[in-house]
Parts: structure tokens; sequence; C-alpha cells
């Protein structure tokens, strides 16, 4: 009988350092960083002497950096929270943050870092974290995925000026197919419902519409996603846009001087340098560029980007500004050194504000700062079933690009089929 | 010596049925590891996701929620499930019945002596050497739309004006994926309807040549009766090979434009992988292997009744 008690009460007791282990493994001894970049060949360099430059300021925490590559990371994820595997600190796209909100349960990070994150970086940068009105991820790096133009095929075509409205953007197409046939001059995914729903989202804005109101209701059904679909198949029949084109596609093209615009990253002038083979000789023909507005003094759009850290909490215990975990956010993404040996090295944009205003001579990334400043969150990604919604949206607008069906039916489609996607799901 | 052998006591005579027993119980008892390994590595995850098709299992479920036909209505519902189950269909006939008729076609060619045969013969295993996704990557690249080969050369020589993306119509992409897995299997079935060609007598041939039969007849009343068993085998496991295909059609097409070949693996990937619905994926699966269960029913009969 006593050996039972005893044997219960060292069951319990177990149980309860299991139960606490979780904690006690982000405020010392070991620390688990689970993220995709790492493992990148081009960032792998400095992200490991980032890693080290953590270990060595901080000598009584081991952290131990799980990789997965980016196409595997949310399913990793998932698996490691299923079976209670160690994740303190998780590196996540933006997108991912609204259903991951869920699975992880994220500390909100004011909670942990207090003041100090509103001091260090930008409003609009920390918008891109936050789910709910909590701040569940802080920015690591962050942008948007905007524009880019080739500035020797605008020259070679005798396009002097950026084109800043809809029909002025039209009309330089327009100049640069008829100066050299063999250039595509807008490399628009017509391929890949990742890249499509982006790329069209952005022109959706543009002309006034939205997936769904603030009511969560669908409202593609309306004039202003017509036009903007038909604005693309347009473009798209007179040969401004390439069908079959993804976005390495796209890259490749722009670095071989073969596109004048399309949509990227700021890693855009990173890529433009290696499939140009010129490397940093490239930059010169690289600009960042505002997606045209409708009309003039609208606001440009673009679609929030960045890369988060989180820290998982399913068990809601109190993470304090000192545990491991928060130092070591604190040093990846509030730390100007770490920040800019990042940003030299792929390209990826720091930012707190001080390292951003070290920046304040490179033009690229004064001008895709500018154009950020008003860029929206992907709407699929705000849903539970994001990547059934960004099929749909993918598909009706390939489906209109191919024209094997009308921009009006292609829309009508696109709203029946999103209505029933989200008849019974709760948008984040 | 005859004495010694007398007084020998009578062997017990065996008993009607035990050697038979004694052997049956050898026999389990040699498949037994490899029965283990069946039901570890395949009964249990084919039943366990025959069990998950009737649950909602998602990302953001914390536990499976069981929800009896749910994900088949859904399916069913969702409308696109009818779709597929026709790309497949029209994929798995065009696929296997190309690779078939080339197959042939190239096996006869084998047959043949001609000099450097052997070289030719060895360079036909080539395709199937590859890692399917390397050629499903050098046929996209063949058809891409800006950079392909076929493109270029088809420019240079004046029969095309302006760049064609082959890829970027229905019909175009399900075409650049059969024949890519076309290319692929082709020497499978060349080396099997080789090996039958080869086994046929040659007195046979000669016969009919001294009846009057020309190439034709020869083939259509000597060759192709005597291949028809080996035929009808690798008709039935190219139709399930093709059935499995994911790897060529997700590398080279990722199931579109607009789901024009999303086969049913291509359809399992995204539920699971993409949308993270387990229990939708466990669902067209459940479809998936409904239809694969027909041809490889009468492969199995066709095992059996040769064993």
């Amino acid at each position: 009988m006593l050996d039972a008690k005893l044997g219960r009460r060292a069951l319990l007791g177990g149980a309860a350092a299991l139960a606490a282990s979780g904690t006690a493994r982000a405020q010392g001894g070991t620390l688990t960083y689970v993220g995709w970049s790492q493992d990148e060949a081009a960032s792998k360099p400095v992200l490991t002497q980032a890693f080290d430059g953590f270990r060595s300021a901080n000598p009584g925490i081991r952290l131990d950096v799980v990789g997965f590559p980016w196409a595997q990371m949310q399913q990793n994820l998932v698996l490691r929270q299923r079976s209670n595997q160690p994740q303190d600190v998780v590196q996540l796209a933006e997108r991912w943050l609204p259903q991951f909100a869920r699975v992880l349960r994220p500390a909100d990070m004011r909670e942990v870092l207090g003041a100090e994150i509103a001091q260090a970086i930008d409003p609009g940068l920390l918008r891109i974290g936050q789910v709910g009105g909590a701040q569940l991820g802080l920015p690591w790096t962050a942008a948007s995925i905007g524009m880019v133009a080739n500035r020797k095929v605008l020259a070679d075509a005798g396009v002097t000026e950026a084109p800043r409205t809809v029909d002025a953007f039209a009309d330089a197409l327009r100049r640069i197919k008829r100066s050299n046939a063999e250039v595509v001059p807008y490399a628009f995914a017509t391929k890949n419902n990742l890249t499509m729903s982006p790329d069209f989202q952005v022109w959706l804005w543009t002309f006034g519409g939205r997936l769904f109101d603030a009511e969560d209701k669908v409202a593609v059904e309306s004039d202003a996603a017509r036009a903007a679909l038909t604005f693309l198949v347009d473009l798209t029949k007179e040969g401004l846009i390439a069908r079959d084109v993804d976005r390495p596609d796209a890259r490749r093209l722009f670095g071989q001087n073969r596109t004048a615009f399309y949509h990227d990253a700021p890693l855009a002038r990173g890529f433009a340098r290696d499939n140009s083979g010129q490397g940093a000789a490239f930059d010169a023909n690289v600009a960042a560029f505002a997606t045209p507005v409708l009309r003039t003094g609208d606001a440009t759009r673009s679609l929030m980007w960045g890369h988060l850290l989180v820290l998982p909490n399913a068990r809601g215990a109190r993470i304090g500004a000192d545990s491991a975990a928060a130092k070591l956010v604190r040093h990846l993404a509030m730390d100007d050194e770490v920040q800019l040996r990042y940003f030299r090295a792929v390209g990826l944009f720091p930012v707190t504000r001080s390292a951003l205003a070290k920046l304040g001579d490179d033009a690229y990334v004064v001008e895709w700062a500018r154009n950020a400043g008003t860029a929206e969150m992907d709407e699929p990604s705000t849903w539970p079933n994001a990547a059934d919604i960004t099929n749909i949206v993918g598909e009706e607008v390939q489906a209109a690009l191919l024209q094997t069906k009308p921009p009006a039916q292609a829309i009508g489609d696109m709203a029946n089929r999103l209505r029933r996607a989200t008849a019974n799901q709760r948008r984040t | 010596m005859s004495l010694a052998i007398a007084r020998q006591p009578a062997r017990q005579a065996p008993r009607p049925g035990g050697l038979a027993r004694a052997q049956a119980r050898t026999g389990l008892l040699l498949v037994l590891p490899a029965m283990v390994v069946f039901c570890a590595v395949i009964l249990f995850p084919f039943l366990d996701s025959l069990r998950r098709a009737f649950y909602e299992d998602t990302l953001m479920t914390t536990e499976p929620v069981f929800i009896g036909f749910g994900n088949f209505v859904q399916l069913w519902e969702d409308g696109t499930i009818l779709g597929t189950w026709i790309v497949t269909v029209v994929f798995v006939v065009l696929a296997t019945a190309a690779t078939f008729a080339l197959g042939l076609a190239w096996a006869i060619v084998l047959n043949e002596r001609f000099r450097g045969r052997t070289l030719v013969r060895a360079l036909s295993l080539l395709p199937w050497v590859l890692p399917s996704t390397v050629v499903a990557f050098l046929w996209a690249w063949l058809l891409n739309g800006q950079y392909g080969l076929l493109n270029a050369v088809l420019l240079t020589f004046g029969v095309l004006d302006e760049p064609v993306a082959w890829l970027a119509t229905s019909s175009g992409a399900m075409a650049g994926v059969v024949a890519a897995k076309t290319w692929l299997s082709i020497p499978l079935f060349s080396a099997f309807l080789l090996a039958g060609l080869q086994s046929l007598p040659r007195e046979q041939v000669e016969a009919a040549r001294i009846d009057g039969a020309g190439n034709w007849h020869v083939f259509r009343h000597v060759a192709w009766p005597h291949l028809r068993p080996t035929i009808a085998v690798l008709l039935v496991l190219g139709a399930l090979g093709n059935l499995q295909q994911f790897d060529v059609i997700y590398a080279m097409t990722g199931g579109g434009p607009v789901r024009a070949t999303t086969v049913m693996s291509v359809e399992v990937q995204r539920q699971a992988f993409q949308a993270w619905n387990l229990g939708l994926a466990a669902a067209v699966g459940v479809v998936w292997f409904l239809t694969i269960v027909g041809p490889a029913f009468l492969r199995l009969r066709g095992v059996m009744k040769e064993a």
C-alpha cells in the first residue's frame, strides 16, 4: 500500500516535472529553434554566424537549431507540436501565422518584450505579426511582395518615366513589346496558384475590389474584380503577359533583360544579381516600382511579406523578457548588427528603425520601404482553409488568362466556390 | 543381417495429413516475418488511412473527429472529384496505350539483327535509369514557353512565328505529361516485349514464311498470339503504374493548368500537404484505391491462374 502511494506520488511528481519542462527548457538549459532559412545555401553562413554569436553571448544556454526545407516546414511544425517535441522559437512565413496561431498558440510578444518592441520597430511593420490584436509574431524581416522594374528594358523601349497609372502602365507595356518582340513586357504569374493568387490580389485591390468584406462575406463578385481580371486578360491577349510563367521564370527573364516588370519580394535584387551573371553590377538595372494606381492619388497596392519569429506557448506559461527564447528573438530581430549582416548577405530587409536608417542611401531599399507602407495582408491566409482559397483564386484567374472562360464567368465561379469553401469556416 | 533387420521395432506409420500439417507450419513460420513487415508497413497504414477518411482531421483539429461519410459528401458537393477521376482515367489510358504502342514498335526494331544492336539496346534503357523527377524537369524544359528547346527548334526552322506555351493549355499539358511518362516507361515495356519476341520459336516464323506470309501476317498470326499473355500482364502493370503516377506530373505541371492534369495522386498530395486536410486526403485516397482495385484484381487473378 505504502509502495503504491509512493509510486503514485512519484508519478505525479514526474508528471509535474514533465509539464514544467517546456518552460524550463526555454528559460535556461536547452533552447530549441526551428526554422528553414539557416539551411538555405545563401543564408546559411550568415545565420550560422548569428546563432554562434548568440551561443557565445549566452554560454549558459544550449541552443539546438532544427531545420526543415521551406516546403516541409508547416508539416513538420504540426508533427512536432502533436508529438510534444520542443520548439521554443519558430520561424514562420507571415501568411502562415493566422493558421499557426491556433496550432502553436504563441505568446504575445508585447507581453514578453514589453515596450521595447514599439520603440525598435515601426508599427507598420509590426502589423504583419498581428492576429486579432495580439502581437503573436515578431517581424524578423519585413517588406512586401511588390513590383520591380528593369531600367535597361525600359530605356531600350524609350520608356523614360515609370508609369504611375494603370493606363500609363498598359501603354508602357505596348511600347516595350513594339520595341522588342522577344521581351515579355510584364511577367505576371500565369501558373502556380501560390503566385497567381497574390499577384491577382494586388490588381484586385488596385481596382477597388476585395475577396472578402469586413463581415467575412465573399465580396469578389463585383465590377471592380471583373475590371481587374479583364485588364489582365486583355494584356494576355495582346501578348504583354506571357502564359506559363511562374516566379522562377520571371526572375530568370528579369536577369536576362527579357522582362520589364514582375512581382517579387525585395530578394528580387539578389535573384537578378545571380541570374544576370553580373552580380552587384546588375543593380543599376533593378528598380523598386510602385504598383500603378487606377487614379492619380490612389495608394499603391502590394502584399505584406516577411518572416516572423514566434514563441509557441500551448501551456500558457509566462515567458519573461529574460528568458532564453526572448533573448534569442531579441538577438535575431532587434540587434542592428545581426540584422544588417543578414541584409548584406541575402538582401532581406531589417526591421528595426535604427537598422533601416543606416540603409538610407540605398534607393532600392528606400523606395521599396515607401511602397510597402500601404501593403495589405494576403486575404486567403486569414482563413483556416487558406490553401483551398488560394487554389480557388489561382485556378479561376488562370482559367480566365488562358481564355477557357470569360473574366466575368471566372469571377462568378470564384465567388461561388469561395462561398462554399468558407461556409463553415471562421476567419482568424 | 536379415535377423537384425527383423528385430528392429516396426516404425509407426505416419498419421495421415501429419506431414502436410508440418509442412504448413514450416511454411507459415517462413512467411511470418514477411507477414509482420507487410502488416506493419502496408496493411496497418492502409487500414489507418481508410479509417481516417471518416474523420475530420485538419491542421486546426487537435484530435480527429468522427464525421461518418462527411468527407465523401464534401468531395461530391465540391464537384472536383469527378473531374479529377476523369483526368486520371484519361491519363492512364493515353499513357498506357502510347507506351504499349511505342514499346512494341521499339521491341520489334530491337529484335532485328543490325550493326550496333547491343549498343542501341543498352542506350534504350537510359530513360529507365534516370530518376523520374529528372525526366519531368527535362520535359518541362523542352516544352517551356520561354526557354524551351522545342520552341527554339521550331522557331529556327520557321515552323513557328512566335513561341508557344505548350504546357499552358489543358490538352498541351496533358499531352506533355503523357509524353514524359511514355518516354520514361518505354524501356520497361520494350524489354518485356523483346523477351516475348525472343522466345518465339523461329520454326513457326519460317513455316509461316514458307506458306507465303508477309511481315504483317507473321506479326498478326504468329507473333501477336505468342505475345498475348505478355501483353495482358504488361497492360495491367502499366495501367497500375500510371494510376499511381505522381512525381512526373507534379514536377512538370503541378496538376495544372486549372486542374487539367490533377490526377488522384496529385489531389491527395494537395489535400494532405497544402490544405492540411488529412481526412479529405484519405477520402480521395479511398476513391483512388477503388479505381486501382479493378486492374489490380485482374492482375492478381492472372497471377493466381498462372500459379
